[in-house]
C-alpha cells in the first residue's frame, strides 16, 4: 500500500481535527477526499505530507513516516503562496533547487495547457496563480501527489482546464489525493471517493461500488455528508 | 537559482541598503578628509563608526521577518522539500553572515583608509583583526538568534503571550550569551590573549587634544590599562553560533505547518 493511515488523531487545542482516521491508499489511483468544511480532509493531506505531526496513532507513505520520504510526496496546499516575484524562469530555478524531481519542459508544457501568462506572480489573477501553483506540483515526478481544494475559487472554465491537466498527467505508479468541494464537476477523474465528516471516514468507495449502488459521486456526498 | 541566490533575491533591498548606507559614510569620509580638518574627520569616523555598527541588527531583524512571512505560503514548498534542514539554514545563515562581512568589512576599510590618510600609524593585522573579531563573537551568533526566533515564529505563530515567552527566550539567549563570557573571563588564562595593537596618532593630533607635543603613543596607554586583548568572546560567540545552529537545523527538521 501506498498510503496508510492508522487510527490516526489530530488535535488544535481544543478542536479534534481528525478522529481515530483510518484509510489504506494503493498506487495508481485518483482519490477524492470529501467532505463539508471542517471534516478535517486538510488536515489529513498535512499529515500525509509530513507537515503535521499525530497526536496518536501513524502515517505512513511506502512504509516510512512522511517526512522521511517528502522526495515522494507532492503538495499542494490550499492557501498556496509564493514569492510575488516569481515567474516561471524563476520557478523553474526555485522548484529544481528544492525538488530533484522536477521537470523544467513538463512544467512549461503544463503552463500551455492551462493558460498561464509568463509574468510573475504578483501580475497574476487569483486563478492563474492557483494554476501556476497546480503545473509546479504536477511538474514533479512523486509518487504521492496531495491536491487540496485545486478546484477552490476558480470560475468554471479554469477547473475545466485544471482537470484537463491531472487528467493528462495520470501515471500508474503515482496516487492522487484531491480534496475538493465541487464533487459534480471533479467526479468524473475519481476512482475512489473518501468521504469525511467530524475527523473520521464514513465511507471509502470505488466509483464502480458507487455505480453498482446506483449512484454517482455527487449524490453519494449528498447521501452520506447531509 | 540554488538555496543562497534565493536567500540574496530575498533579501537584496536589505543587502543593497545596507551596503547603501556604507558607502554613503566613506564618501562623507573622503569629503571632510578633502576639507583637511584632521581631528574633525577623526572623531567624526570614530563616533559615526560607532553609530553605524549597531545598524548590523537589521539583518536578524529581517531574517525574523521573511521567515515568519513565509509561513503565509512559501514555507510549505521549503518544508517538503527534500533538501535537508541543515542545506535551508546554512544557506540563510551564510547569506546573512555575508552580508554582514561585507557591511562590516565597509567600515573597517574606510576606517583603516581615513586613519591611513590622516597619519595614524598602527599594525597591519589590525582592521582584519577587528573585522574577524566582530563577526565571530558578534554577528555569527546575532544572525542565528535572528534564524531561530524566525522559525519559531513561522512555525508556532505564537499568539501575544506566546512571542513575549518568545522574547524572553531571545533575552535569555543573551543572558547565556553573557554568563559563558562572565566563566570564560574567570577562566582566563585557558584562552590566548592578543597583543595590543600599535596605535599612535600622528604629531599635529597632540596639541589639540591637549597633551604635550609629540606622538600621542595608545599602544602604550592601552598596555598599561588592559595589558592583551581578550579572545574568549570570539570563542563564546562561535559556542553560541554552534548551538543555534543545531537548534535551527532541528527545528527545520521538526517544524508544523499548520
Amino acid at each position: 500500500m501506498l498510503v496508510e493511515l492508522r487510527e490516526v488523531t489530530r488535535r488544535f487545542g481544543a478542536t479534534v481535527a481528525v478522529d481515530g482516521l483510518s484509510l489504506v491508499l494503493p498506487a495508481g489511483e485518483v482519490v477524492g477526499l470529501l467532505g463539508t468544511n471542517g471534516a478535517g480532509k486538510s488536515t489529513t493531506l498535512k499529515l500525509l505530507a509530513g507537515l503535521l505531526y499525530p497526536d496518536a496513532g501513524e502515517v505512513r507513505v511506502e512504509g516510512e513516516p512522511p517526512r522521511r520520504v517528502r522526495g515522494r510526496i507532492a503538495f499542494l496546499p490550499e492557501r498556496g503562496q509564493l514569492y510575488e516575484w516569481l515567474d516561471p524562469k524563476g520557478a523553474v530555478g526555485l522548484f529544481s533547487t528544492l525538488y530533484p524531481d522536477f521537470r523544467p519542459r513538463r512544467f512549461y508544457e503544463l503552463l500551455e495547457q492551462l493558460e498561464v501568462p509568463k509574468r510573475s506572480l504578483s501580475q497574476m489573477s487569483k486563478g492563474q496563480r492557483a494554476r501556476f501553483l497546480l503545473a509546479a506540483t504536477l511538474a514533479r515526478k512523486a509518487r504521492l501527489y496531495l491536491l487540496d481544494e485545486p478546484l477552490g475559487g476558480v470560475d468554471l472554465i479554469t477547473r475545466d482546464r485544471i482537470l484537463a491537466a491531472l487528467v493528462s498527467e495520470w501515471r500508474e505508479d503515482a496516487t492522487y489525493l484531491l480534496s475538493t468541494h465541487e464533487v459534480a464537476e471533479a467526479e468524473g477523474i475519481f476512482d475512489r471517493a473518501v468521504f469525511m465528516k467530524e475527523g473520521r471516514v464514513v465511507l471509502s468507495a470505488s466509483a464502480e461500488e458507487l455505480r453498482e449502488r446506483g449512484q454517482s459521486v455527487a449524490q453519494a456526498f449528498r447521501e452520506v455528508l447531509a | 537559482m540554488n538555496l543562497v541566490t534565493l536567500e540574496l533575491r530575498k533579501h537584496r533591498l536589505l543587502i543593497g541598503g545596507l551596503l547603501l548606507v556604507a558607502l554613503l559614510w566613506a564618501g562623507w569620509m573622503a569629503r571632510a578628509l578633502v576639507t583637511q580638518e584632521v581631528l574633525f574627520t577623526l572623531a567624526a569616523n570614530v563616533g559615526f563608526l560607532f553609530a553605524l555598527l549597531p545598524v548590523g541588527l537589521l539583518v536578524p531583524i529581517v531574517l525574523v521577518r521573511s521567515l515568519s512571512s513565509e509561513a503565509s505560503g512559501p514555507l510549505a514548498f521549503l518544508l517538503t522539500s527534500p533538501r535537508s534542514g541543515l542545506a535551508h539554514v546554512a544557506a540563510r545563515f551564510g547569506v546573512g553572515l555575508g552580508t554582514l562581512a561585507l557591511y562590516y568589512g565597509v567600515l573597517a576599510a574606510v576606517s583603516a583608509w581615513v586613519a591611513g590618510a590622516l597619519g595614524v600609524r598602527y599594525d597591519a593585522w589590525l582592521p582584519w583583526v577587528a573585522w574577524a573579531y566582530v563577526l565571530a563573537a558578534w554577528a555569527a551568533p546575532l544572525v542565528l538568534v535572528g534564524i531561530v526566533y524566525g522559525l519559531v515564529l513561522a512555525a508556532y505563530r505564537p499568539g501575544r503571550g506566546g512571542q513575549v515567552v518568545a522574547v524572553a527566550a531571545t533575552f535569555g539567549v543573551f543572558s547565556v550569551w553573557s554568563g559563558i563570557n562572565t566563566l570564560a573571563l574567570e577562566r582566563l588564562d585557558l584562552f590566548p590573549q592578543l597583543p595590543v595593537p600599535r596605535l599612535t596618532l600622528p604629531r599635529e593630533m597632540a596639541p589639540a587634544l591637549g597633551l604635550g607635543p609629540g606622538e600621542l603613543d595608545l599602544q602604550h596607554t592601552l598596555q598599561s590599562l588592559f595589558g592583551s586583548i581578550p579572545t574568549f568572546p570570539v570563542f563564546t560567540g562561535l559556542l553560541l553560533a554552534a548551538l543555534l545552529f543545531w537548534v535551527a537545523v532541528r527545528l527545520w527538521e521538526e517544524v508544523e505547518w499548520a
